[in-house]
């Protein structure tokens, strides 16, 4: 008598486990969450069985009471968006209008260019729509990315500021700085719960982005330079699979991630061969988008899905 | 009587919030809480209370913490913050306002 409530008891134990891994596999909740959704349904089954049902019949009445994990995470997913909590409407319309000037400052740059219009002369005005769509439609992932492109651009203003060049810069350089230092303080995530965790992957990915993108339009315009096309043009689809990898809430999204990581590893170290650096410089300013890309991964695979969803990029 | 799910929706954080301006609680004893206050009327589908209770929290209505409950198992508690207090009050000043309509329309 006693084994066989042990094996029910056990029996219990997976249903339980099965049903906290179905929601956990659908919805992005902390450990927290979960333990209390589990604490939720074994006093339900306590209580049923209490009241007389057997323990197979209290597991179904309780998880039809506390819901099915589909519509549970579907419940969860609609109470919390699934990168950043939407922002003000004020703040908003005031980061698309530096979005539109940044563009436009982008766009005179390309035709200043004409007729030789390079990938990049259409690449970052493209980039810079998309971005502004999803910023004034308020998509969750829209936030998050640009804070994390623009902080990257800001830190470099900054740092200018404190070590000026010996050579002034065009006027474009300045406006870009004064759009990105803008967007930093809109969009920068003020409140501890701004962003969720996968919101901050998002953030880190885009970070490194303006850095390995610069790379591979160094290495293919500057022929006898240091950095070789080949890691250079990996990094870059490398590191467009693991955004969009992050942006569908996918955890195979730290793969390419890390791929981004090596390839960055490897320019900084084409670059040290051809230049003399200080290791500190190397440390703590050349390695930074690594560092930014390596906790982008441990995010990714820690928040992720198994499976890539779609939905994740209009909620 | 069965209430629609509009109404079960928007009653759900100031019943949330008058319960927990009694003292702090926790997710299974809220739920039971809400059914004998509503004589039964009121039911939820247990799981939506999380999410409600998350977005309080956001809102900074509520506060949780972590306390061994009478089973020995960590249990997340919520209580009440000042804010709260002055959202349920804002709350009750609307429901009152609109039970008194219904009332009056019903009457007439």
């Amino acid at each position: 008598m006693e084994r066989e409530d042990d094996d029910r008891d056990a029996a219990l134990d997976a249903a339980i486990a099965r049903y906290r891994a179905d929601v956990a596999e659908r919805a992005a909740l902390a450990a927290t969450d979960l333990d209390e959704l589990e604490d939720h349904l074994r006093a339900l089954v306590d209580d049923l069985r209490a009241a007389g049902r057997t323990c197979d019949a209290a597991f179904d009445e309780a998880v039809r009471r506390l819901g099915e994990p589909r519509a549970l995470a579907r419940e969860y997913r609609r109470r919390r968006p699934e990168f950043s909590a939407p922002a003000p409407r004020a703040t908003t319309w005031s980061a698309a209008t530096l979005v539109a000037g940044l563009i436009a400052v982008a766009v005179h740059h390309a035709f200043r260019n004409a007729p030789v219009v390079g990938l990049f002369d259409v690449a970052w005005p493209a980039m810079g729509a998309v971005l502004f769509v999803a910023l004034v439609t308020r998509l969750s992932w829209a936030r998050p990315l640009l804070f994390g492109f623009a902080a990257f651009s800001a830190h470099q203003t900054v740092l200018r500021l404190i070590f000026p060049p010996p050579v002034s810069l065009p006027l474009e350089i300045h406006l870009y700085e004064v759009g990105f230092v803008g967007l930093v303080l809109f969009l920068a995530p003020w409140r501890r719960d701004t962003f969720t965790a996968p919101g901050w992957a998002l953030a880190l990915c885009a970070s490194a982005f303006a850095v390995v993108m610069s790379d591979l339009e160094t290495a293919r315009s500057w022929t006898d330079g240091p950095l070789s096309v080949a890691p250079a043009t990996a990094g870059a689809i490398l590191l467009l699979a693991g955004l969009a990898g992050v942006a569908t809430r996918a955890r195979w999204a730290a793969v390419p991630l890390l791929g981004t990581a090596a390839m960055q590893v490897t320019a900084i170290l084409e670059v040290r061969a051809a230049y003399y650096a200080p290791i500190g410089y190397t440390l703590l300013r050349a390695a930074l988008p690594v560092y930014a890309l390596l906790g982008a991964a441990v995010i990714a695979w820690r928040t992720g899905r198994t499976r890539v969803d779609l939905g994740a990029l209009v909620r | 009587m069965k209430i629609s799910k509009d109404l079960v929706a928007a009653s759900a954080a100031p019943l949330l919030l008058a319960i927990l301006r009694r003292g702090p609680s926790y997710g299974y004893a809220l739920i039971q809480e809400v059914r004998t206050l509503s004589g039964g009327a009121l039911e939820w589908s247990e799981g939506m209370l999380y999410p409600v209770l998350h977005r309080l929290e956001d809102q900074e209505l509520i506060e949780s913490y972590q306390e061994r409950g009478d089973n020995g198992r960590m249990r997340k508690y919520y209580r009440l913050r000042p804010a709260g207090k002055k959202a349920l009050a804002d709350e009750r000043k609307q429901w009152d306002a609109v039970t008194a309509a219904l009332a009056r329309a019903w009457a007439s």
